[in-house]
């Protein structure tokens, strides 16, 4: 899986490859508008983050090249304005989703996970991980091949756990991967302790391993 | 109260001062004018009188025909030649009323007799010179007061016409639009330097408004992505496998405090935003669905208060709005119902074509409710939140025209918006 991260901020474009680098998928970065056309031009990625705002140029015309070269490469913008006007823009020019600075690096790989599952369409659309597995089309979820029963907030938590193996997800991103930006994310630390204790005990009735752990103070993670 | 009606009011109390002063003036001369004409008559009475009984000193004195009357009251005066012009009244059978008189005694001697002769003459009434002139005046008033209302519509309706316009049009401004008042010229100088003045300020409104514009939104763009990288970085540094447990608590608390600036700049952002009413894009839309999302979205702190919640919704009311706005006003109060909310405690919404009603069960207030509708304002001093949420729900109402207040009595708190 490749990917193309066009960001002008080193530091946070150096963050972001470090943390999907050791997902496994191979990073290359353009700093620059110029950079960025270049590499889109030479090379076929799987999924692009653009930046819209460039020192050299629009991250708009850069979704736009991609498009032109029919590039089948999912989009996602990465902007700092958390403006409407740009996100009607953008998804409508082709971009595939729109992520507002600050994000969790942990929502950004759920995303693209997302993203890439759906342009996949070649792929196998289950996600695995020992013997839990989940079609998501069907929204169904099994452990040792009998189906549980999850509630929409429980089964969000999984997929996003499901994304991030392996990684230490704080209380903060879960948060608002579950219930939205706006959420004033200090209360629903509780609820967040709930649910994992409701998934962690659905898996493991089904013989399923516990593989949730708590990260005291930080997070979650779910170890394999 | 209109201009015109201004300065015809000062016309018309010019008018009565100079009416007044002018009415004394004139009734002045015109008593000076009269008595010299009334002496003059009596003088020439005189004359006549004496003219005719040296002529014929034979004759009766007494049947000498004179406008005014002439009494002879001594045929054989012995005093010494005198002549009295002096001021009486008498009685005037005829009308039934006192007229003044006035009278000149004079002596007089021909052959025959020395006369001492009275010739009197009535004058006209002061009183009712007085009152005619009064009258004059308040017909003229009266008559200029018409006219003055009547030039008033003319001048009004045709001179400031321009004026009329120019307001219409600036009424029309509004600075999100980016569009400067631009006007035709009119070639009355007033009102030209008027669209000037308006067409010049209204440049640098828009200018100076687009800059600030611009500024918030790049100032808030350079602080998110330092936020974004602070945030990025420690994500990174917590799946580290050998931290301390030290370690982990200092990035945890760092960790957090990024996420409330970074919150914070977001919410402060968002009232800039409503405020430069940069929601533009308004929709019909179904309040009840609204609300039914958002409680499900929210069901996990609804069920881990043990909040009951009862609904009396009208399915059918719409609200043309923001979509976004609509959101985040919802979820602002519906957050607000079940986080300050005590365990095993009640929210209820209410939803008619007229209002909206949030109300749930509380800790009591020592504040004054709508204080809260201010900015960092905190039930709880020590409390996480920013303070900012009611804030924004105020803004939302403010910029949509709906009317919002926060009841509370006896632990019941209760927000209505008045739809």
């Amino acid at each position: 899986m490749k990917l193309l991260i066009v960001e002008d901020e080193k530091a946070l474009s150096d963050a972001i490859v470090e943390y999907l680098t050791s997902e496994g998928y191979g990073c290359e970065t353009a700093l620059n508008f110029w950079t960025a056309d270049e590499k889109v031009a030479l090379y076929d990625y799987d999924c692009v983050l653009v930046d819209i705002s460039l020192p050299d140029g629009s991250g708009f015309e850069v979704i736009k090249e991609l498009k032109k070269r029919k590039s089948e490469a999912g989009i996602i913008i990465i902007s700092a304005k958390n403006s409407l006007d740009d996100k009607i823009t953008g998804l409508e020019i082709g971009a595939d989703d729109y992520m507002t600075k600050p994000f969790h690096l942990s929502e950004l790989n759920a995303r693209i996970k997302s993203i890439i599952r759906r342009t996949n369409f070649s792929g196998q659309t289950e996600i695995i991980a020992n013997e839990i597995s989940i079609t998501p089309e069907e929204v169904l979820v099994k452990v040792n091949n009998q189906p549980i029963e999850l509630t929409k907030k429980e089964y969000d938590l999984l997929l996003f756990l499901l994304a991030n193996k392996n990684r230490v997800l704080t209380k903060e991103s879960i948060a608002e991967h579950l219930w939205g930006d706006d959420m004033d994310t200090s209360d629903s630390f509780d609820f967040i302790y709930t649910h994992i204790k409701n998934l962690r005990r659905k898996i493991t009735e089904k013989g399923g391993k516990d593989y949730l752990k708590t990260i005291y103070g930080m997070g979650y993670k779910f170890q394999i | 109260m209109k201009l015109l009606n201004k300065t015809g009011r000062y016309y018309l109390l010019g008018l009565v001062g100079v009416m007044l002063v002018g009415g004394i003036i004139f009734y002045f001369l015109l008593i000076r004018s009269l008595n010299h004409f009334e002496t003059e008559n009596l003088l020439n009475s005189k004359d006549l009188v004496i003219d005719k009984l040296n002529k014929m000193p034979t004759q009766n004195a007494d049947l000498i025909v004179l406008e005014g009357n002439l009494e002879i009251l001594n045929n054989h005066y012995e005093g010494k030649n005198i002549q009295i012009l002096r001021d009486t009244i008498s009685f005037d059978k005829r009308e039934n009323e006192i007229i003044p008189m006035r009278t000149l005694t004079f002596s007089f001697q021909n052959q025959q007799n020395h006369y001492l002769i009275r010739l009197s003459k009535s004058l006209i009434e002061r009183d009712e010179l007085r009152e005619v002139i009064g009258r004059f005046i308040i017909i003229l008033l009266g008559l200029f007061v018409m006219v003055l209302f009547w030039l008033n519509r003319i001048i009004s309706r045709s001179v400031w016409m321009p004026f009329y316009e120019i307001l219409i049009k600036t009424k029309g401004f509004k600075v999100t639009q980016n569009q400067p008042l631009t006007f035709t010229k009119i070639n009355i100088s007033e009102f030209d330097d008027l669209q000037n003045v308006l067409q010049d300020l209204t440049k640098q409104i828009s200018t100076d408004y687009h800059a600030l514009k611009e500024f918030t939104e790049n100032a808030s763009h350079e602080i998110q992505t330092p936020l974004a990288i602070i945030r990025s970085k420690l994500e990174n540094l917590i799946q580290s496998e050998n931290l301390q447990e030290g370690d982990m608590k200092t990035i945890q608390t760092v960790y957090e405090a990024a996420g409330r600036l970074s919150k914070l700049n977001q919410s402060l952002l968002l009232l800039t935003k409503i405020d430069n009413q940069q929601f533009v894009k308004h929709e019909q839309i179904n309040i009840f669905q609204k609300i039914e999302s958002q409680l499900i979205n929210y069901e996990d702190f609804i069920l881990g208060k043990k909040i009951s919640v009862t609904k009396e919704l009208n399915k059918t009311v719409e609200l043309e709005i923001n979509p976004t706005l609509l959101d985040i006003l919802l979820s602002n109060l519906l957050m607000n119902a079940i986080k300050h909310n005590v365990k095993n405690g009640t929210i209820l919404i209410m939803l008619s074509h007229e209002k909206l009603v949030i109300q749930n069960t509380g800790k009591s207030l020592e504040n004054t409710p709508n204080m809260f509708f201010g900015r960092f304002i905190k039930h709880n001093t020590e409390s996480e939140s920013l303070g900012l949420g009611l804030a924004i729900v105020k803004k939302i109402c403010e910029t949509n025209h709906l009317k919002i207040d926060y009841l509370y009595l006896n632990n019941i708190h209760s927000i209505e918006i008045l739809l």
